[in-house]
């Protein structure tokens, strides 16, 4: 039954990319534009090379006008295979979905309201799901700030792919899986708050109730347990104790940022938890999240032809201030620096080296049941990212890597994709995991090798 | 007394707008009489009427982007702009509203004649804020055969002029770049039209002197007393690729003020200002 499942969507998915090559192939669009060839000089060029009349049928035209609400969307089949056959995970198949979005605004004068919502039939987990991804009213209290009330996609600091202040909630199942980019980002159910000010604009958002990331638990993806030293995957599901929906278990996290000249700059605070269940509770064997404080800062402007970033957290673990607690996390240093620039045209280069250093080190070996498989004190990485657009920007070729010396693992994610029209695209790529070690951060993802393609139709 | 001194101060803007019309028009039936032979004021006067026309404006764009088999792609955007001086800095911010997958995505560029450009860019799905590298400005705007710098203009200090000629319509601008390294042309010379200053044409030339850039101007509207290139055309010439671009709904001296231009608009594009206003008088 779940084999028949998956190859419906298998199919689906080539089904789809063959209708977008069919379409692309007979893409001729209503012809507002009556495109002329000619290569007359600008002093014999007549109005008759363009239509006065086309732009009373154009969908802008409706778009544009006041109130008018015009529902949007997609229509995507993906499948992704894993390329390792060790893999534990119950499944072979990586991804296997047909999902369905639809969105809107509603005006009503300055507020709004936004919805978008995804239908999506999963056949790796064998479930239908309908959400609601983002379901907002969007309200300007005063002149000088806005509030955002209800579901959101919350996005702040520097890093590409490296977050030390962006503590919102984060779903690497989708990551990992090749759904789109955008699906990394996980909505929380939140209240936001902007004021601009002339000295420093404030943000502040408050998560009533906790929003874990949505982290491996074994379904999709398998990873390291320190329980058995091997890489498993579930069943058994990873026992953890959820946070209740107490306001006590909320979250609140807020930013300072202003420009100065060319460079914009940034402070950070959160008040909340791990984002994923790294305390272990020894009493009932269960993980749970423990309570975490963060500070930082960052700082973003042009340095020569590029972009240069930098950042800087402190993550404090209110659960093991000294770091004498084996079972909870140490706190921990981040620094983040970076730059971006473009190398030729269309060819961009993005660079950064991000170090993540634990705090209290030697008190975490000495207490530590497995001192060997602990991370390195101070963890280096290096994240390349190219990118090369070509044929109009149709086609769009990106590699990008996080490589970690020390830590002896590496993952690499090279994509392609390609517009065959307005509507239809193709995306495909691969998600490798390298390591020497099963326990490293990233080394324990080497059994989760993957492909992916997507087709998609927008509207 | 705030308000009579506006009064007058607005006394004053109708009096000359309306002086400089009078100008213009007898300007245009004198035209050829007093022929230029400045060509950093020809240049300078082009570069006005091209990228600065009043001080802030709006428009609608809408961009045809057709490559070598003759496969079509559409962009469609809505473009404010606001004027820190007239020939220096500028405040631009794009919201594109077609096709699906760059819907409300937003781009915001301080520019900077002379020096590089701050660009940001907005990803509605992930709700960032991207802050893009300068860097080549002769790279293509959105995938289109426009080039950012045919977007939002090229430093007028860059180049070195040379008037070749001029005709009845046009005076025959060459230019050279003080740079060549970093940019893809050896040569381009343009066309300005002697009555508007708008340059009406541009050909590219490569080291090996052929033309291989076109960029027309195939329709100049005059909007509320300034002229606009309403239709353009970037051809590629070597790939035979174009792009079109009709911009409409366009509006100048809007009152746009100048805190628009920032990252609480990429969040929440200003759809005061984005809406299509009433028709101008």
């Amino acid at each position: 039954m779940r084999f028949f499942r998956t190859t419906l969507l298998l199919g689906a998915t080539i089904l789809c990319s063959c209708l977008s090559l069919m379409s692309a192939a007979q893409a001729e669009e209503p012809d507002h534009w009556s495109a002329t060839e000619s290569h007359a000089p600008s002093d014999t060029a007549t109005t008759d090379d363009w239509t006065q009349e086309d732009w009373g049928d154009d969908p802008w035209t409706e778009e544009s006008t006041d109130n008018a609400s015009q529902w949007h969307g997609f229509i995507e089949a993906g499948f992704g295979q894993f390329l390792r056959s060790d893999n534990p995970t119950e499944k072979n198949v990586s991804l296997a979905e047909l999902r369905a979005r639809l969105e809107n605004d509603w005006y009503f004068g300055e507020t709004y309201l936004r919805l978008k919502a995804d239908i999506n039939a999963d056949a790796v987990t064998d479930t239908l799901d309908a959400s609601i991804r983002e379901g907002f009213f969007n309200i300007s209290p005063t002149s000088k700030s806005d509030m955002r009330v209800g579901r959101q996609i919350l996005t702040w600091g520097t890093g590409d792919l490296v977050f030390l202040n962006d503590l919102f909630p984060k779903d690497w199942q989708s990551f990992f899986s090749g759904r789109d980019m955008e699906y990394l980002k996980a909505p929380a159910d939140a209240i936001r708050f902007t004021w601009y000010q002339s000295k420093a604009n404030l943000d502040l958002v408050w998560i009533p109730f906790f929003e874990a990331d949505t982290y491996l638990t074994g379904e999709r993806f398998s990873y390291y347990s320190p329980m058995t030293d091997s890489i498993t995957a579930a069943p058994p599901q990873l026992a953890v104790t959820q946070k209740s929906n107490t306001l006590s278990n909320g979250e609140l996290a807020i930013r300072l940022y202003q420009n100065i000249g060319n460079y914009e700059w940034a402070v950070y605070g959160y008040q909340g938890f791990y984002k994923q269940p790294r305390g272990f509770n020894p009493v009932n064997s269960e993980l749970f999240f423990p309570k975490m404080n963060v500070f930082g800062a960052s700082l973003r402007g042009p340095v020569g032809p590029g972009i240069m970033n930098t950042e800087l957290a402190y993550h404090q673990s209110k659960q093991d201030k000294n770091g004498s607690d084996p079972w909870v996390p140490n706190s921990e240093w981040r620094f983040l620096i970076g730059y971006e620039q473009e190398l030729i045209s269309n060819l961009t280069l993005g660079l950064q080296y991000y170090l993540e250093q634990i705090v209290d080190y030697q008190q975490l070996l000495d207490q530590s049941p497995a001192p060997n498989t602990e991370p390195p004190h101070r963890r280096h990485t290096v994240t390349v990212r190219l990118t090369y657009r070509t044929m109009q920007e149709k086609l769009r070729w990106s590699l990008f890597s996080f490589y970690s010396p020390n830590d002896k693992d590496a993952y690499l994610i090279p994509s392609v994709s390609y517009r065959y029209s307005d509507g239809w695209s193709l995306e495909s790529g691969a998600n490798i995991f390298i390591g020497d070690h099963i326990y490293s951060f990233l080394g324990q993802l080497q059994k989760n090798d993957n492909i992916y393609i997507r087709s998609i139709y927008r509207f | 007394m705030n308000i009579k001194h506006t009064v007058i101060q607005r006394f004053n803007r109708v009096i000359s707008r309306a002086l400089l019309a009078v100008c213009t028009i007898s300007l245009g039936m004198n035209a050829g009489a007093e022929d230029l032979d400045d060509v950093d004021q020809i240049v300078q006067k082009a570069n006005l009427a091209a990228f600065y026309s009043g001080v802030d404006g709006r428009a609608e764009t809408r961009m045809q982007i057709v490559d070598e088999q003759g496969r079509k792609q559409t962009r469609q955007f809505t473009i404010l702009r606001r004027d820190h001086r007239d020939g220096g800095d500028q405040q631009y911010l794009v919201f594109f509203s077609y096709p699906a997958d760059i819907r409300g995505t937003l781009f915001l560029v301080e520019k900077h004649p002379g020096n590089d450009d701050d660009r940001w860019l907005y990803l509605p799905g992930l709700d960032l804020v991207k802050r893009i590298a300068a860097g080549d400005k002769r790279t293509s705007f959105v995938g289109s055969d426009f080039f950012y710098e045919d977007v939002s203009g090229r430093g007028i200090t860059e180049d070195h002029h040379h008037l070749v000629s001029t005709s009845d319509q046009f005076y025959v601008v060459q230019n050279r770049p003080k740079d060549s390294i970093n940019v893809e042309f050896s040569e381009y010379t343009v066309w300005i039209d002697k009555q508007t200053f708008m340059p009406m044409k541009t050909e590219y030339t490569d080291n090996s002197g052929k033309i291989y850039r076109r960029v027309e101007a195939l329709q100049v509207q005059i909007i509320q007393g300034f002229p606009t290139a309403t239709r353009m055309k970037v051809s590629n010439l070597r790939t035979g690729g174009y792009t079109l671009n009709e911009m409409r709904f366009i509006h100048y001296d809007m009152g746009i003020p100048a805190d628009l231009f920032s990252e609480r608009s990429l969040r929440n594009p200003p759809r005061q200002w984005l809406k299509r206003p009433k028709p101008a008088n």
